[in-house]
């Protein structure tokens, strides 16, 4: 190593004047946080003062590191840039939650989000000093080692007799107490201390640029020249990559990548300058970006120095020395004494932010509640101030003392890396808590005692191995030579790097024992519950000494001014701003509001509280002042914010429901009511219910005439209202019907229409009322009469045809006869004559009648009648036709009556029609005719079979035709006249023929008639 | 993105890149730009992700 370039006197005055300048930084940022505020300037602020992540142990030991196991380093800063991205959820989450409960360390957040258990608290920062405490010391020893290797000799005077270590931590001290200690409120801006950090930061990454540049670039011909020469090295070349000498590089790699994600958030000093010091979110996202660059930056030229340390011929155990050796070695002062200061400054700003918050956090978690709980000699505020500016001094007090006391001589990585493991196990609870419901009290303290007895057994017992405190053989044999509990190769995991081993189980066995601990033991509350069973605490009305048993709260004033007395002037304003809320609630007559209001007030005090005594503390100073304790108020008014919450949601919900009924309603209504046809609603008893504007128009009534007025009036009817039955039987009985009716208007006029009705249904399924709906078909019915005007028109040259061609035969007898009798009888018998006149005259009679009856308007007369004894009577009558013929007729029915509502005289000159023709079609004497009966879906079919020779398909298609016949007599009237009375009542018919099988007309029938279909009558 | 989006984004982002045995590929005996390939490679990624932040938190601002 190179001898010392400068005198120690002067590197003291050097250093006291670096100090005094950063003194003045900070009173000036102090000063002026407000106006770097107002231009926008905390936010590099912020993020500059977060790169107090990189200490002197980055600056001196990663070169060290470097220099001995390669760049696995890097992933101690490429941990944190890589889960930068989900910074802006996971650290806003932190920043908010703690800024809700103005929470100011890890053990307050673990206080605040685990109920509040004291002990977690002191618990955690127990563990985190003894964690930090060492990383305290290795700054100062940074510091001491720089201080040693730059400056030689001590001088004269008072370089002599003054410990720069000592020296250096004093002033920190001082630096720390002016700026970090002046308030009891932490969530206070410390503008002082995050804008000296910030420039240290600046500092440190411009000299350790400067240092990198002039070792490549100064000592050698750049980086091409140091890395070929490495490279060149058989041994040297292996630190370019991960498999390093010792080997294990990814898995150490690895671990510190894991470690370094949880820790970038979770070291005291991270913690303070990135989450409780966050003054605006939107920081967050300057830092996602700029914090990863300043890492990048800061890493660029480790390796280089590292590798250009080697090649100058310095030890790699010297490693954490190289930035400062070589421009010593090269002679270059005053490059030497900027790269001392590099490190001074790294080292200073770890050392004030690491001492502020943990001098905080033992204030507040062990100090605090110590004092609270004694009681003695205590008096408030300036007690309080005066307890936590004294737990910093000590915090930066014992890191010199560990400092000084400690012989071992570990590198600083080594000494940094224990540290950061033993944070590292706060980060299943912290973020476990922030994330799962679940995780408990309970939980967490066993998931961090678990972790740090894993720590403590990987990572302190090789550490004090190494430093010769205990046996070697225990590291190579296991405890009590069991092999599998080998410290650095526990239950022989194969990892094989220590550190990797360590990370590994540590945190394997904290998240265990988060997961197993909040599962399985008992919640907090429900023991609490429980042990209040069982103590002698007293009852809620007996507090303050109420000894004849009534409730004395003390009033407001009197909380204001204890709240004040322990939080200072600090929170005068805040605690005044709540407690005149509620004063102000109260005057209102809101009685409601203000219990809801004081129900909150131990929340909320203990929220301000906590910012400056700390969350234990916090609730140690109200649990005896408030009526309602602490977690009782928490639990009642976090049910009532809940409930209040639920219910704002079913109001709206309902009341978005009921806007959408309504709305539906009056879309409704607006459709019924504009659509022309009639819509009626009405009861069991037929009494309209309801009626739309189309039915008035329709019925020409007014809607107050037709309310209550009888449904079935509006469909005129004969005397016997036998339309009226039908609609009335079809919908009562079957829920619907439908077809053509006279509609009744109220001017005493009517016009044809079709009705609809259905039955309205009730949540059983009852009949809640009935609906019917009547279309006007006047317009219809005008045009479909046109339509059979035109038909009847076209069809009457047919008819006129065929009646000639009837008529003329007979004539011409007529004539004949006449002729023969105006000769004077022609020799002819003048009765035969007149006798032949006669047969003719009949003939025309038969074919006029008939065609009379095919013309003439037919009026059904319905009623109930049994079709099979309609069908037996039409046989009955055919029957000596048929018997002189030799044709069997029968008929086949079902045993009881079909009844049906139809015209019973035309239904059975329909069947007459239909079975006079099967007779007439069978063969003489083997003829065969089939009647049969049956009973179909709403109807009956009245199927008549014959075994005569059957039709054509072109006698089929004219089988319906007037006066189309293939019988030698006959007018061909018949089946046109079935066919017109059948569909009167609402039926078909049917025929099925083919040469050679005969014949089978059916005739369906409905059983009402129209229902479901439409029709005339 | 979503909070747990960002986080699968950033897991995968390590094992895709920053770590074993994807991370293997740059440990060569082999130079870019007289730099060995495992560091220059590292620093690369390493650039390339803080644009990528940057591009993003620009993007989130916007």
């Amino acid at each position: 190593m190179p001898g010392p370039l400068f005198e120690g006197s002067f590197v003291l005055a050097v250093v006291t004047g670096y100090l005094l300048l950063l003194f003045g930084i900070g009173y000036l940022g102090e000063r002026k946080f407000d106006a770097l505020r107002a231009r926008g300037l905390d936010r590099y602020v912020y993020v500059f003062s977060a790169g107090v992540y990189c200490t002197s142990w980055t600056f001196f030991g990663c070169i060290g590191n470097a220099a001995q196991t390669g760049p696995s380093f890097l992933a101690l800063f490429i941990g944190p840039s890589v889960f930068a991205l989900s910074w802006w959820t996971v650290l806003r989450k932190l920043v908010r939650f703690c800024r809700t409960h103005n929470v100011t360390s890890v053990p307050d957040l673990l206080s605040v989000r685990y109920g509040g258990t004291p002990w977690l608290g002191a618990l955690a920062t127990l563990f985190l000093v003894i964690g930090s405490v060492p990383y305290i010391s290795l700054q100062l020893r940074a510091v001491a080692i720089s201080y040693d290797t730059i400056a030689g000799s001590p001088g004269g005077g008072v370089a002599a007799a003054v410990d720069p270590m000592l020296l250096v931590a004093l002033f920190l001290a001082a630096f720390a107490l002016f700026f970090g200690g002046r308030y009891l409120d932490f969530t206070r801006p410390q503008g002082g201390v995050l804008t000296a950090v910030a420039t240290e930061s600046v500092i440190k990454l411009v000299i350790l640029l400067a240092a990198g540049a002039f070792v490549c670039y100064g000592v050698f011909d750049g980086m091409g020249e140091i890395y070929s020469r490495v490279l060149a090295h058989p041994e040297w070349k292996k630190l370019t990559g991960l498999s390093d000498p010792s080997g294990n590089g990814y898995a150490r790699w690895t671990a510190y990548f894991a470690i370094a994600v949880i820790d970038v958030f979770l070291l005291p000093r991270q913690f303070h300058v990135f989450v409780v010091q966050n003054g605006d979110e939107s920081h967050i996202k300057t830092a996602m970006w700029m914090f990863p660059l300043y890492l990048l930056l800061i890493n660029l030229f480790i390796i280089p120095i590292a590798f250009g340390g080697l090649l100058l011929g310095l030890p790699a155990a010297a490693g954490d020395k190289f930035i400062l050796a070589i421009p010593m070695l090269a002679g270059n002062r005053a490059m030497s004494l900027l790269v001392f200061l590099g490190g001074f400054s790294a080292a200073t700003a770890m050392v004030v932010v690491s001492s502020v918050a943990l001098g905080k956090m033992v204030a507040n978690n062990l100090v605090i509640p110590g004092i609270l709980w004694a009681r003695k000699g205590f008096h408030g505020y300036g007690y309080l101030l005066a307890a936590t500016r004294a737990s910093m001094l000590a915090v930066i007090l014992l890191g010199y003392l560990y400092a000084r006391l400690m012989s071992y001589n570990a590198a600083l990585m080594e000494i940094g890396i224990i540290s950061f493991v033993a944070v590292a196990q706060f980060g299943p609870a912290v973020f476990g808590g922030l994330y799962w419901k679940g995780g408990t009290a309970g939980g967490a303290v066993l998931g961090i005692c678990a972790g740090f007895a894993a720590w403590f057994y990987t990572m302190i017992l090789p550490a004090a191995v190494k430093a010769g405190f205990l046996d070697p053989a225990i590291l190579a044999d296991g405890p009590f030579g069991i092999a599998l509990l080998r410290p650095t190769d526990f239950l022989g995991a194969g990892i094989g790097d220590t550190v990797g081993n360590a990370v590994f189980w540590s945190l394997f066995l904290n998240l265990i024992g988060f997961v197993a601990g909040s599962l399985l033991v008992v919640p907090r509350r429900a023991r609490v519950r429980e042990e209040g069973r069982r103590s002698d605490a007293p009852e809620i009305g007996q507090r303050n000494g109420a000894k004849d048993g009534g409730a004395h709260y003390p009033s407001l004033e009197d909380i204001e001014a204890v709240v004040t007395r322990y939080a200072g002037r600090e929170k005068e304003r805040e605690v005044g701003e709540v407690i005149r809320e509620i004063r102000e609630i109260k005057s209102r007559g809101e009685t409601r509001e203000a219990v809801i209001r004081q129900m909150e007030l131990p929340v909320r005090l203990e929220r301000i509280l906590t910012g400056s005594i700390g969350a234990i503390a916090a609730r140690n100073v109200l649990r005896d002042m408030l009526p309602i304790a602490l977690a009782d108020a928490k639990t009642l008014v976090a049910s009532f914010r809940e409930m209040e919450k639920d219910l704002a949601t079913t109001r709206e919900t309902v009341s978005h429901k009921e806007e959408e009924i309504l709305a539906r309603e009056r879309l409704l209504a607006s459709v019924v009511h504009s659509i022309d046809d009639g819509i009626v609603t009405f009861d069991a008893k037929g009494r309209i219910t309801a009626v739309n504007e189309g039915s008035c128009r329709l019925f020409r009534r007014a809607e107050s005439a037709m309310i209550g007025g009888d449904f079935h009036l509006l469909i005129r009817d004969t005397p016997y209202r036998e339309k009226q039955r039908i609609v009335a039987r079809a919908t009562y009985r079957t829920g619907r019907w439908r077809g053509e009716v006279d509609i009744m208007r109220g001017d005493g006029t009517h016009a044809p229409g079709l009705v609809s009705t259905a039955r309205i249904t009730d949540k059983g399924g009852g009949a809640a009322g009935f609906v019917a709906s009547f279309k006007d078909l006047t317009e219809l019915k005008a045009m479909q009469n046109k339509m059979i005007q035109s038909e009847k028109l076209a069809s009457l040259g047919q008819m006129a045809a065929g009646v000639a061609h009837e008529i003329r035969t007979p004539l011409g007898s007529i004539k004949m006869s006449t002729r023969l009798l105006g000769d004077g009888g022609g020799g002819a018998d003048a009765a035969e004559v007149i006798g032949t006149i006669r047969e003719a005259v009949t003939s025309m009679e038969v074919i006029v009648n008939e065609l009379l009856e095919y013309t003439r308007e037919i009026a059904l007369h319905l009623d109930e009648y049994d079709l099979v004894k309609i069908t037996r009577s039409a046989i009955f009558g055919l029957e000596e036709e048929a018997g002189r013929k030799g044709v069997s007729v029968s008929v086949s029915a079902p045993p009881g009556p079909c009844t049906a509502l139809v015209d019973g005289i035309r239904v059975k000159q329909v069947l007459t029609n239909v079975v006079k023709n099967a007779v007439e079609a069978a063969p003489d004497r083997d003829g065969k005719v089939i009647v049969t009966l049956s009973e179909r879906d709403g109807g009956v079919r009245i199927a008549v079979r014959d075994n005569g020779p059957g039709m054509t398909g072109e006698e089929l298609g004219k089988v319906f035709q007037p006066f189309y016949t293939n019988k030698a007599q006959g007018v061909g009237l018949g089946m046109s006249i079935v066919k017109r009375l059948v569909e009167l009542h609402g039926g078909e018919v049917r025929i099925d023929s083919g040469g050679g099988r005969g014949t089978t007309v059916s005739v369906d029938l409905p059983r009402y008639p129209f229902a479901g279909t439409g029709g005339t009558q | 993105m979503g909070g747990e989006a960002a986080v699968k984004a950033c897991i995968l982002l390590f094992l895709a890149i920053f770590s074993w045995p994807l991370l293997g590929v740059l440990d060569l005996p082999a130079t870019f730009l007289g730099v060995p390939l495992f560091p220059a490679g590292v620093f690369l990624f390493w650039a390339v992700l803080v644009y990528a932040l940057y591009a993003a938190s620009r993007r989130g601002q916007e």
